[in-house]
């Protein structure tokens, strides 16, 4: 089986979090458009997704950037971390 | 004044100390000759026994005599300190200094006199075998010392091992009869199938916040013991007890306290003093539920999770009210985005793979939101100090 790419990863932590933890009925189909704010993730999921993947990944892009990055969308949030995995690497 | 010796009195040669460690029975003899015989010692002497065998023997020969002693378990030997012939003039009586842990944080050195830990102490109630679960130098553990030894009966000292079923077969063998213990170490001696064996009169809890289901489990399994669930302070040097099988205390206590003690509520806080003594705050945030207050946590374990203050306690109390989960421990973790969150650990023993998931199901549709822990993890078991606390730190 091929290596997990970081989306792989973000995509899994994320419907993890909507599965387990989000205050929501119907899990969304996690499309790049899906905009996150819309999603039912409120602040304490989001948060939860964030620590999560600072376990798996070993990077917590919310500390180390020092230009704060707000991202709108499921596809925004899944390219923050495929740059700060290159940056790191 | 009550030397530790005068709590011997009229007592035979008979063992006072059973099995520490593997030691012969130390014996009211024994000890009465090995006092005698010391060395007076104006000084301050630190006590570094790791055996409560040898503690006693060092109490018992510097109670009276030393200005001061310092209560040290760590075995590990620490410096005298000499005091002065004005510090020596003033002292009454040998102060006795306690290490305190607390749940978190450096120790506190808590001075006090044999006097005052004795005053909670009724002798001759209780004679029994008191097997100690404490370390010796413990507050609660002096408790459970000085009771066994003023009451006329003897102290039991378990073998020391983290392994709940040794300290079970030890305790049975030799008839234990009153016990002490914290939630924490009753939770673990319950999930030991020969516990509920123990010829107990006695079950005493304190230390930690006991909740109803280990309250009602313990009434379970001994239906004919005393249920004594203790609250004691050693800054204030003061303790009171509640008897009645119900977690919390009933709210009439602050206006009709036990003999010698103040209790006050102040700003979500119990405050208390020894009556004419200042006033403690116990840091114990506690909430009025009808007619009893119920603790919430300790003040300063409070986590910010998003902005909410969170009792992680309230939290480990509902997991523990859970079927199938025998012990559980909430921490904080950091979080870049909400200050902290809550990471729970859980001791469930028959339960299989997907327990983590059902139990943060639980959360999710029993808990306000910031209560709901961000991930619950299956744990083998828990560790607790010689306090018999949980043992609290950062979740890594």
């Amino acid at each position: 089986m091929a290596e997990k790419t970081t989306r792989d990863v973000v995509l899994e932590v994320l419907h993890e979090v909507f599965t387990e933890f989000a205050d929501i009925d119907v899990v969304p189909d996690l499309t790049d458009d899906l905009v996150l704010l819309e999603s039912g993730l409120d602040s304490l999921a989001f948060a939860v997704v964030v620590t999560e993947l600072d376990d798996r990944l070993g990077i917590d892009p919310f500390t180390q950037s020092e230009d704060p990055v707000y991202p709108t969308t499921v596809g925004e949030f899944v390219t923050i971390y495929e740059q700060a995995v290159a940056t790191a690497a | 004044m009550t030397g530790l010796l005068d709590l011997l009195a009229g007592r035979a040669d008979e063992a006072v100390v059973l099995r520490d460690d593997n030691a012969e029975p130390l014996t009211v003899g024994q000890l009465r000759a090995a006092a005698t015989t010391g060395h007076a010692r104006p000084e301050a002497v630190v006590v570094t026994a790791s055996t409560a065998r040898e503690a006693l023997i060092a109490l018992a020969t510097l109670d009276g005599r030393a200005a001061e002693i310092v209560l040290d378990g760590s075995g590990v030997p620490g410096e005298p300190y000499v005091v002065t012939e004005a510090e020596l003039g003033r002292a009454a009586e040998t102060r006795w200094v306690l290490l305190t842990s607390g749940t978190t944080g450096e120790p506190k050195r808590v001075s006090t006199t044999l006097g005052a830990l004795l005053r909670g102490i009724r002798p001759g109630v209780g004679a029994g075998a008191w097997g100690l679960l404490y370390g010796w130098n413990r507050f609660a553990g002096l408790q459970v010392v000085l009771q066994a030894l003023a009451s006329g009966g003897h102290l039991l000292v378990p073998p020391r091992t983290t392994v709940a079923t040794e300290q079970v077969a030890f305790l049975r063998d030799h008839r234990c009869t009153h016990l002490s213990a914290t939630p924490s170490l009753y939770r673990r001696l319950l999930m030991v199938p020969t516990f509920g064996d123990l010829p107990l009169q006695q079950v005493t809890l304190g230390g930690e916040i006991a909740d109803q289901r280990v309250l009602s489990a313990l009434k379970r399994a001994f239906p004919t013991a005393r249920l004594v669930h203790i609250f004691a302070s050693t800054e204030a040097g003061v303790a009171f007890t509640v008897r009645d099988g119900l977690e919390g205390f009933p709210a009439s206590l602050l206006d009709s306290p036990p003999p010698g003690v103040d209790l006050a509520v102040v700003e979500g806080t119990l405050r208390v003093r020894a009556t004419g003594g200042d006033w403690v705050d116990t840091e114990d945030a506690v909430d009025l539920q009808g007619d009893r207050y119920m603790f919430l946590g300790r003040r300063s374990g409070v986590v910010n999770v998003g902005g909410a203050n969170v009792y992680p306690e309230v939290l480990e109390r509902f997991l523990l009210e859970q079927d199938g989960v025998t012990q559980a421990q909430v921490s904080a973790r950091p979080s870049s985005l909400l200050g902290s969150l809550l990471v729970a650990d859980v001791v469930a023993p028959g339960e299989g793979p997907g327990f983590d998931k059902a139990i943060l199901a639980a959360c999710r549709a029993a808990l306000p939101r910031y209560l709901v822990p961000s991930k619950v993890r299956l744990v083998e078991a828990l560790s607790v100090n010689a306090g018999g606390k949980l043992t609290r730190g950062a979740s890594t």
